[in-house]
């Protein structure tokens, strides 16, 4: 019972804090809200689009870079040259920047990757990641490459046996096509004729056929005639005979002086004829002969005309068939022509692979075993522990500035000393300004402390743990004078938004609530333990704006970058702007 | 000299009105109370006087006719302590004397005078926060004074001390009286104000209700004597009416053991003595019996109906 009034009193008092419980139920919501915010990283779909610059100095292959540029997690930004690259990582328009040397596929692409290293983790990060998408869009194209290779040896390959096969049976075919026409050409210059001579000679045998049927008809028809002359000239020779026979007779009687010459004449010149008729008779009996012989021939020539017929049928035939033929060898030829041509195209397609395999053999084995060397460069010349040293500091000052700004200023008002310094002769202006100074102070000695730490390096007698050295030797280009100017500015900003808090709570615990619940969701959105670019693009504009993240960048400008505070003009005036804020507010509540 | 004039000043907060046109002035080398019980409005006076709050209607004069700084005429010792709890008493009233505009080298003279005159000396390097309530409130009216205000306000300066340290705070204030300083105190216990205040102006509910000397307070709203016994186990009601037809007094009293007698009458006392007698007869025992005379409690109790705080 004892116990459990114990534990009653105990939620009974923290129930009687009114803000400190809203607080208390508001943590969870707020802490998860923003953490979830700030981890939307996690999700890499969800994180802010990378921005990263390019510098393509040589004809780099833009099959690769357009890869590079359609990849959905990054934003390529173009720079003419490395200085402007550079210029963009400065003024954080790129968070990482790539530099590609490779002037052409068959060589290694030689990338220089350039980060902030004023960030510990997110430039670095977005390098790494940018390399490997760089890496595997590289490799992604290596493989291609090497794919297309082999798909086009494989190709190649097919093809080029399938065509060997073609080539062989081209060539039999040629062979034997060739021998064929020359074979064939052989017999058809063997049996070659003009057709003009078969012409020629069909119309001399029509000629002839047709005086042949001309003369054979009469001839035929003569024939009983022509039987009958020889008994004819045998009449008539015998006539002739008495003929003769009487005229000498008739010379006999002839008178003796009488001129009996014209009577010989005449009776040789029957002589003569008598012997021409015998030549007659003989002639007209070898030509009863020959008309019985033709007579006998007829059927037989009519037999050799209808075989010269079909003869001049055939030749006609043949010269038709030797024109088709010659067609069809021209055709041949013209295949052959085809095939010669085919031949020529798969000697040219044999040139062009091992023109392409002596381009093959050009690829330097190296590219396609690691196609990118990356060189990474960083963009300033420091030690990472100085980022370190720059988030420490924001941290401290925060902590003890804010919290302890805000707990003393509470104390003073439970304890009625506000009442008291109200009261005062003294100013409202002093008393703000003495209080502030004096946090400033302690907030200062808080600085030096770490910066000791920070650029001291002594050596130790002895080695305590491994460690030789007490201080880490930081080495720094920052102005002292700037770089006290913007520790005091930090300070001072989070000392007036701990009066800020101090003026809108009433206990020192609802003050510390407070007070963590502004500061814990800034350290994680301040980009001190994730990277801003982690976060969604709404989220980085908020926490850009964060005093947190501007004292931090401040600070790191001065202590990292090297830049002047006039650089640094934004997060210097931002950080102005909400002390200014802060203090008129504070003044308003008139809480002291 | 009028170092505060309050000229029909009222206040409002929304539509509460918790000061109504009060109006009264304080005297220089005065030591003025304000009586009144919570609520009365005497805190929120107090503030206005102070220039902590401002008043809806009606003004506030300090120092009439005087261009002078007022905070470095005027201080305030709170209720409440009011001081670094973690600093030594010495370095409090330090601090608080160069707050207050003291020049350096007046600063250890003045802690001093005011470490002896408090009798603090003996613990000023002791943290204040470790000393008793009692040494605390006197550290807290030191760093008041610490710049030797003309004006000085002391709010409920002896709630919760012991009777000695009581009497010391009253020599103190008397000091200060003597010192020439004018002195506003708000108290709830009658006796401080009666015994210290000079003035005194009585509140109620954001009212001044009356406004002048105790004496003058006590005679005018006082009332009469009253005789009041002791008798256990009280009276019994026919013999209460019998005294009060008797003596033809309805404000007769009996409450548990006591009973109340005013003197309100001619010869009241001879009267009070012969109803002693028959009540004595009448077996009654009286263990005692007192005449209580009118005090400022009864001023209060008659102008307002209420009762105020009994002094521990």
């Amino acid at each position: 019972m004892k116990l459990i009034d114990i534990i009653w009193k105990e939620i009974s008092l923290i129930k009687a804090q009114k803000i400190a419980l809203i607080l208390i139920f508001l943590y969870p919501f707020i802490v998860v809200g923003l953490l979830g915010s700030a981890f939307t990283g996690v999700d890499v779909s969800k994180m802010g689009q990378m921005k990263i610059g390019y510098v393509n100095q040589l004809s780099f292959d833009s099959e690769i870079l357009d890869t590079l540029i359609g990849n959905k997690s990054m934003s390529i930004v173009e720079y003419p040259d490395e200085n402007s690259l550079r210029n963009g990582l400065y003024n954080k328009t790129v968070i990482s920047g790539i530099i590609l040397r490779g002037d052409s596929p068959n060589k290694q692409l030689k990338v220089d990757l350039l980060y902030d290293n004023s960030n510990l983790l997110s430039s670095r990060f977005f390098m790494e990641i940018a390399k490997a998408i760089i890496q595997k869009t590289t490799v992604d194209f290596a493989q291609q490459q090497l794919g297309q290779i082999w798909s086009t040896i494989n190709s190649f390959g097919s093809n080029i046996n399938q065509e060997i096969k073609n080539v062989e049976d081209y060539k039999k075919k040629l062979i034997e096509a060739e021998s064929s026409l020359n074979e064939l050409e052989s017999k058809l210059s063997a049996i070659e004729y003009d057709t003009n001579d078969v012409n020629s000679l069909k119309s001399s045998y029509t000629k002839f056929k047709s005086e042949y049927e001309s003369l054979k008809g009469p001839l035929l028809e003569n024939k009983e005639s022509l039987k009958k002359l020889p008994s004819e000239i045998d009449d008539i020779s015998s006539t002739l005979s008495t003929m003769a026979n009487d005229l000498e007779s008739i010379s006999s009687v002839l008178p003796e002086g009488t001129d009996k010459a014209k009577l010989y004449e005449q009776i040789n010149r029957i002589n003569q004829i008598q012997s021409t008729m015998s030549s007659w008779k003989m002639m007209s009996t070898q030509l009863i002969d020959l008309t019985d012989k033709i007579s006998d021939d007829t059927s037989e020539i009519n037999k050799s005309f209808s075989k010269i017929d079909a003869i001049f049928e055939k030749a006609t035939l043949g010269a038709q068939s030797i024109s088709e033929i010659k067609v069809m060898i021209a055709q041949s030829r013209v295949y052959k022509s085809e095939i010669e041509e085919k031949l020529n195209s798969s000697s040219t397609l044999l040139t062009k692979f091992s023109g392409q395999l002596v381009e093959f053999s050009k690829i330097d084995p190296k590219v396609i075993a690691q196609p990118v060397v990356f060189y990474e460069g960083k963009i300033f010349n420091v030690d990472p522990f100085g980022i370190l040293v720059s988030n420490a500091l924001v941290v401290v000052l925060i902590l003890t500035c804010m919290l302890l700004t805000s707990i003393i200023f509470i104390m003073e008002r439970t304890e009625n000393v506000t009442l008291r310094l109200e009261l005062s002769p003294s100013s409202k202006v002093i008393l703000f300004f003495g209080k502030i100074i004096g946090q400033l102070i302690i907030a200062l000695i808080e600085a030096g402390i770490i910066f000791a730490v920070a650029f001291a390096k002594i050596p130790l007698p002895f080695a305590i743990m491994g460690v030789t050295h007490l201080g880490f030797g930081l080495v720094t280009t920052a102005n002292p004078i700037e770089l006290f100017s913007a520790i005091v500015l930090v300070s001072i900003t989070f000392i007036c938004m701990g009066l800020l808090i101090a003026s809108f709570v009433k206990n020192q615990s609802t003050a510390i609530l407070t007070s963590l619940l502004v500061i814990v969701p800034m350290l994680f959105l301040s980009g001190i333990v994730l990277p801003l670019e982690f976060m969604e693009t709404n989220m980085q504009l908020i926490s850009s704006g964060l005093p947190m993240t501007l004292a931090n960048n401040l600070l790191i400008g001065l202590i990292i970058k090297g830049l002047s505070i006039t650089q640094l003009w934004f997060e210097a005036s931002m950080l102005i702007f909400y002390c200014v804020i802060a203090l008129l507010l504070v003044f308003l509540k008139n809480k002291y | 000299m009028k170092i505060v004039s309050v000229q029909n000043v009222s206040k409002s907060y929304g539509a509460k009105k918790v000061l109504d046109t009060v109006s009264f002035d304080i005297e220089e080398k005065e030591i003025f109370g304000l009586l009144g019980s919570n609520g009365a409005g005497k805190s929120t006076i107090t503030s206005i006087i102070l220039g902590l709050e401002k008043p809806s209607s009606g003004k506030v004069v300090l120092f009439e006719g005087q261009k002078v700084n007022l905070k470095k005429k005027v201080a305030l010792v709170p209720q409440d302590t009011a001081f670094y709890k973690d600093f030594s008493v010495e370095k409090n009233i330090k601090f608080f004397a160069s707050v207050c505009g003291l020049q350096h080298n007046k600063i250890k003279p003045r802690v001093d005078f005011l470490m002896n005159w408090l009798n603090l000396s003996d613990f000023k390097d002791a943290k204040a926060g470790n000393l008793s309530g009692g040494y605390q409130r006197l550290l807290n009216i030191a760093i008041s004074l610490v710049h030797d205000p003309e004006l000085i306000f002391l709010d409920e300066p002896t709630v919760g001390l012991d009777p000695k340290m009581r009497q010391m705070f009253w020599v103190k204030i008397k000091d200060l009286k003597e010192a020439g300083k004018t002195i506003i105190i708000t108290t709830h216990y009658m006796d401080e104000a009666e015994k210290l205040c000079t003035k005194l102006a009585l509140m109620k509910k954001g009212k001044l209700l009356t406004i002048g000397k105790p004496i003058e307070l006590i005679s005018q709203y006082g009332g009469i004597k009253v005789m009041i016994f002791n008798i256990p186990g009280g009276v019994r009601g026919e013999d209460l009416q019998k005294i009060k037809s008797v003596l033809n007094q309805s404000t007769i009293v009996s409450r548990d053991d006591l009973l109340f007698i005013p003197f309100e009458q001619e010869h009241s006392f001879e009267k009070v003595i012969a109803i002693t007698e028959w009540l004595m007869k009448k077996g009654y025992n009286i263990s005692s019996s007192i005449t209580k005379e009118p005090n400022l409690e009864d001023v209060f109790l008659n102008i307002t109906g209420e009762g105020m705080k009994q002094p521990e």
